[in-house]
C-alpha cells in the first residue's frame, strides 16, 4: 500500500511540475516572439484605397484647376456614402482628384463667393489645412476594393481672427458640398440665410433648383445661450437630394467655442442631404 | 507505475501540450493582427500629419529657413499635429520636435534604401509610395516610428511621427496572462477529476487481477462481475468463461484422476484376492499331503481364480485396445446383427435356463460388428447373471434413430447404485461377481463400446424386479458424415 501511496505523489508531482513547466516555456516563447514583433522595422507601401477616375467629362469652371463633373447618380453616391461615413481613412491624391493646393484654393473661393465676410484670406488667415480621406464603412476596413475617387472629400480647414470654416470639397468634383463657418462678431442678417441657401446650391454645381422660396423654420431655442435656430431646405430638380441650411446665432453668449467671453457666434451649416 | 497513474500523466502531457500549442497560434495571431492594426493607425496618422506640414508649407512656405524665427510662430503654425513629431531638413542641421517625442530620431535606424535623386523639376520625382517605420519600446512604453520625405512647393523635409501603442501591447500581455491563468484553473479542475475517473475505470482490472490470483491460489469458483459492454466487461465476461473451463477441466482431471486411483487400487485388489487365495492353496499342497478330496477341492479353486483372472485380463485389454485403436463403422442392418448374435445368446440362455425373446424390427445402424456383439454379449451375460428366468431384446426404428431395449426379470440393480455401475471394477455385490468370474468390468467396456460408436445408453432398475437397458443409435440412413470417430476421445456429433 506504501507503494502504491508512492507512486500516486510520484505521479501528481510530475503532472504538476510538467503542467508548470509547459507553462512557463510557452510564456518564454511569447515573450521571445513579442520581442521579434516590437523590434520589426521596415518599409511599406502606402495603402491606396482609392481607383484612378475614369470619366471623361471635365470642367474647367475654376481657372487652371482640372475637376470633372459628375453625373447625378455619382453624385448622389457620393453624398449617400458621405453622409453615413463610420470613418475616414487618409490618403494621397489618386488620378484624377485634385491637389492640396488645388482644395485649398476651392475652398477660399467659395468663402469669397459666399460673401460671408469680409475677411482678407492673405491678411487676416492664421491656418490652413486640407487632409484628404475617403468615407469608410463597416466591413471595408480591410481595404478589399479599391473605391470610386469620388468618394473622397478634401476636409479644408480655414481659420483667421474672426471665422473658423470646415469645407468638405468633393476631390473629383472639386466643389463644396458640405460646411461649417463659425463666424465671430461679423454682422450678418437673417434675411440673407436664404440667399446663401441658394449660393451654396450654386456653387454645389448641381444644375437647377425647384420652387422660388425656401421653406424656413425659425425657433428660438431658450438655452443658455438664447440661440436663434433657422432651418431650411431646397429641393435639387432632377435628384433625390436637397441643400440644407441651419443658421444659428448667439444673441448674448457667456462663452464661445474659443473660450472668448461675450462674443456673439453665428454658426452656418449648408450640407447636401437626400429627401 | 499503475495503468491508470500513466493514463493520468498521460492526459497532463497530452492536454498541456493541445492547449498550450493552441493558447500559442491564437495568441500569436492576435498579437501580429493588433500589430498591423496599430501599423495601420500610425501610417493614418502620418498621412494626416503629413497633410497639417504640407498646408503649413504651402501658406508659410519660409517658416523653416527664417534666419530668425519664434518658437511661437512655429507653435501656432504647427500647432495641429495630432501625435508627436518630428521635423528635420535634408541635410539635418536642425531638428524640431513637437509634443515631446520619446526617443530623439538618432536613436532610431528607420530601413534606409539607396539615397534618392531628387529633382524638383519633376514634383513627382520623390513619391515612391513607400514610408519606413519602426517599432520601438522604451520604459515599458511602446511606438511604431513612421517617417517619409515631404515636399511641398521645392521645400523638402523629414517628417517623423509617433504613435503609441502601449494600450495594444498591454492588451496582449494581459491576453497572455489570462490565457495562463485560465490554463491552471482549467488543470486545478481537471487533475482530481481525471485522477479519480482513470482510477475508477482502471478499477475493474484490479478485480480481474485479485480474481486472478485466487484462481493461483487454487479457488476456482471465483468470479467478476460483469456489468456494461464496454472491453473491460468483455475482459471479466471472457475471464469468467476462462474461469468455468479451468474449473469444469480441474474437475474432468480430478474425477480421472481418482478413476484411475481407483481403477489401479481396484485392479491391485482384484489382482490381490485371488492370487492370495490361489497363493494359500498351492502352499497347502505343496506343503501337506491332503486326501484326494481335500487336494481336488483346492485345485478346483486355484482353476476358478485362475479363470477369473483370464477373464479379468481379456477385459481389461479390451478396454485399452478401445481406448487406442481407431475404428471403421460400417452400415449394418440391424435385423441381420441380431441373426447372427443369437446364434451366440442362445446357448448362453440354454445353460442357465433362461427364455430368449428377440424381436428386430427394420432398421440399420453404423457399426462395428465385432464391438457391437462383445457389447450385446455383456449385456446378457449381465441379465444371466442376475438370476433372469426371461431375457428380452428388441430393436425398433423411431425417426432417425434405432432403438435397442435389453429387458431382464432379475434381481435388478439398486437406484443408487445406477450412477456407478459403469465405472471399472464396480460390483454391486462382490461376493455374487466374484462367485460367478466377475470382475466389474462388464458395463465398463459396454460403455466404452457405446462410446465408440457414438451411441447413448440408459439403465432403469428398481432394483428387484429387473433390469432395462435402453441404447440408442443413429440411424445408418442418415448422412455418414453425421458419424465422426475420433481417436481416444469422443465423437463431435452423437445421439
Amino acid at each position: 500500500m506504501k507503494r502504491a501511496y508512492k507512486y500516486t505523489i510520484l505521479t501528481v508531482l510530475l503532472a504538476v511540475m510538467f503542467s508548470l513547466g509547459i507553462m512557463e516555456g510557452m510564456n518564454f516563447i511569447l515573450r521571445a516572439r513579442e520581442r521579434f514583433l516590437l523590434a520589426e522595422k521596415g518599409n511599406a507601401q502606402e495603402e491606396m484605397p482609392i481607383q484612378e477616375w475614369e470619366g471623361r467629362e471635365v470642367n474647367l469652371d475654376f481657372g487652371d484647376t482640372k475637376t470633372h463633373d459628375l453625373t447625378m447618380e455619382q453624385a448622389e453616391d457620393a453624398v449617400k456614402r458621405w453622409n453615413g461615413k463610420i470613418a475616414m481613412k487618409v490618403h494621397k491624391p489618386a488620378e484624377g482628384q485634385i491637389s492640396m493646393e488645388e482644395a485649398i484654393q476651392v475652398g477660399e473661393g467659395w468663402i469669397a463667393e459666399m460673401g460671408l465676410e469680409d475677411w482678407g484670406l492673405a491678411e487676416e488667415r492664421r491656418s490652413v489645412c486640407a487632409t484628404l480621406g475617403v468615407s469608410v464603412r463597416a466591413g471595408e476596413e480591410e481595404g478589399e476594393v479599391p473605391l470610386e475617387p469620388y468618394y473622397s472629400f478634401w476636409t479644408v480647414e480655414l481659420n483667421s481672427k474672426s471665422l473658423r470654416a470646415l469645407l468638405y470639397v468633393n476631390a473629383v468634383a472639386g466643389r463644396v458640398w458640405n460646411a461649417n463657418v463659425y463666424l465671430y462678431e461679423v454682422p450678418m442678417e437673417e434675411s440673407r440665410a436664404v440667399e446663401k441657401l441658394r449660393k451654396f446650391v450654386e456653387l454645389t454645381g448641381m444644375k437647377g433648383v425647384e420652387g422660388d422660396g425656401v421653406a424656413l423654420e425659425r425657433d428660438m431655442m431658450e438655452y443658455e445661450r438664447r440661440m436663434v435656430y433657422l432651418g431650411g431646405s431646397l429641393d435639387i430638380a432632377g435628384s433625390r437630394m436637397c441643400a440644407g441650411l441651419t443658421w444659428i446665432s448667439n444673441m448674448a453668449t457667456p462663452y464661445t467655442e474659443h473660450g472668448e467671453k461675450g462674443l456673439k457666434e453665428l454658426r452656418i451649416g449648408l450640407w447636401l442631404d437626400f429627401l | 507505475m499503475k495503468l491508470f497513474h500513466k493514463i493520468f500523466l498521460c492526459f497532463v502531457v497530452i492536454f498541456g501540450i493541445a492547449f498550450q500549442a493552441a493558447g500559442y497560434l491564437l495568441i500569436n495571431f492576435a498579437y501580429e493582427n493588433a500589430i498591423e492594426q496599430e501599423k495601420k493607425i500610425a501610417f493614418q496618422d502620418f498621412q494626416y500629419n503629413r497633410y497639417i506640414l504640407q498646408s503649413v508649407l504651402y501658406t508659410e512656405p519660409d517658416i523653416f529657413s527664417r534666419s530668425v524665427y519664434r518658437e511661437a510662430d512655429l507653435l501656432r503654425s504647427l500647432g495641429n499635429f495630432t501625435v508627436p513629431v518630428a521635423i528635420n531638413e535634408e541635410d539635418g542641421r536642425k531638428t524640431y520636435y513637437f509634443s515631446d517625442m520619446a526617443v530623439p530620431l538618432d536613436q532610431l535606424d528607420f530601413c534606409k534604401e539607396e539615397p534618392k535623386a531628387y529633382s524638383f523639376a519633376d514634383e513627382n520625382a520623390w513619391e515612391d509610395g513607400k514610408l519606413s517605420f519602426q517599432i520601438y519600446e522604451k520604459e515599458g512604453k511602446s511606438y511604431i516610428f513612421v517617417q517619409d520625405y515631404v515636399v511641398q512647393d521645392e521645400k523638402g523635409l523629414y517628417l517623423t511621427t509617433q504613435t503609441e501603442i502601449t494600450a495594444a501591447v498591454h492588451s496582449q500581455r494581459n491576453m497572455i496572462a489570462y490565457f495562463q491563468r485560465i490554463y491552471m484553473v482549467i488543470l486545478c479542475i481537471s487533475f482530481p477529476i481525471i485522477f479519480f475517473l482513470t482510477k475508477a475505470l482502471t478499477e475493474p482490472l484490479k478485480r480481474v487481477s485479485e480474481a486472478a490470483g485466487w484462481m493461483a491460489k487454487g479457488n476456482y469458483s471465483q468470479r467478476i462481475r460483469a456489468e456494461g459492454k464496454d472491453e473491460i466487461s468483455e475482459l471479466a465476461s471472457d475471464f469468467n468463461q476462462m474461469a468455468r473451463q479451468v474449473e469444469e477441466k480441474i474437475a474432468e482431471l480430478s474425477d480421472a484422476a481418482r478413476q484411475k486411483e481407483d481403477f489401479t487400487a481396484n485392479f491391485a485388489h482384484e489382482m490381490k484376492t485371488p492370487l492370495t487365495s490361489v497363493i494359500g492353496y498351492a502352499d497347502m499342497l505343496y506343503q501337506r499331503d491332503l486326501p484326494r478330496e481335500e487336494v481336488k477341492h483346492a485345485a478346483e479353486y486355484i482353476m476358478n481364480e485362475g479363470m477369473r483372472l483370464e477373464a479379468l485380463a481379456l477385459k481389461l485389454m479390451d478396454l485399452f485396445v478401445l481406448d487406442k485403436q481407431e475404428f471403421f463403422l460400417e452400415q449394418m442392418p440391424v435385423r441381420e446383427i441380431f441373426e447372427n448374435l443369437q446364434q451366440g445368446i442362445a446357448p448362453m440362455c440354454e445353460k442357465f435356463g433362461v427364455a430368449l425373446h428377440m424381436e428386430m424390427g427394420e432398421g440399420s445402424i453404423w457399426a462395428d460388428f465385432d464391438l457391437f456383439k462383445t457389447m450385446m454379449l455383456n449385456l446378457a451375460d449381465n441379465a444371466l447373471k442376475a438370476g433372469s428366468r426371461d431375457l428380452w431384446i428388441r430393436g425398433e426404428q423411431r425417426g432417425g434413430q434405432v432403438w435397442i431395449e435389453v429387458r431382464d426379470n432379475g434381481k435388478g440393480i439398486p437406484k443408487k447404485e445406477l450412477g456407478r455401475i459403469t465405472e471399472a471394477f464396480y460390483m454391486v455385490d462382490k461376493s455374487r461377481s466374484r462367485q460367478q468370474h466377475g470382475a466389474g468390468l462388464g458395463l465398463a467396456l459396454v460403455s466404452k463400446i457405446l462410446e465408440a460408436h457414438g451411441a447413448k445408453m440408459e439403465i432403469e432398475s428398481d432394483g428387484e424386479t429387473g433390469t432395462r437397458v435402453c441404447i440408442r443409435f443413429c440411424s445408418a440412413e442418415e448422412p455418414a458424415s453425421y458419424f465422426v470417430r475420433q481417436k481416444g476421445g469422443k465423437d463431435e456429433e452423437g445421439i
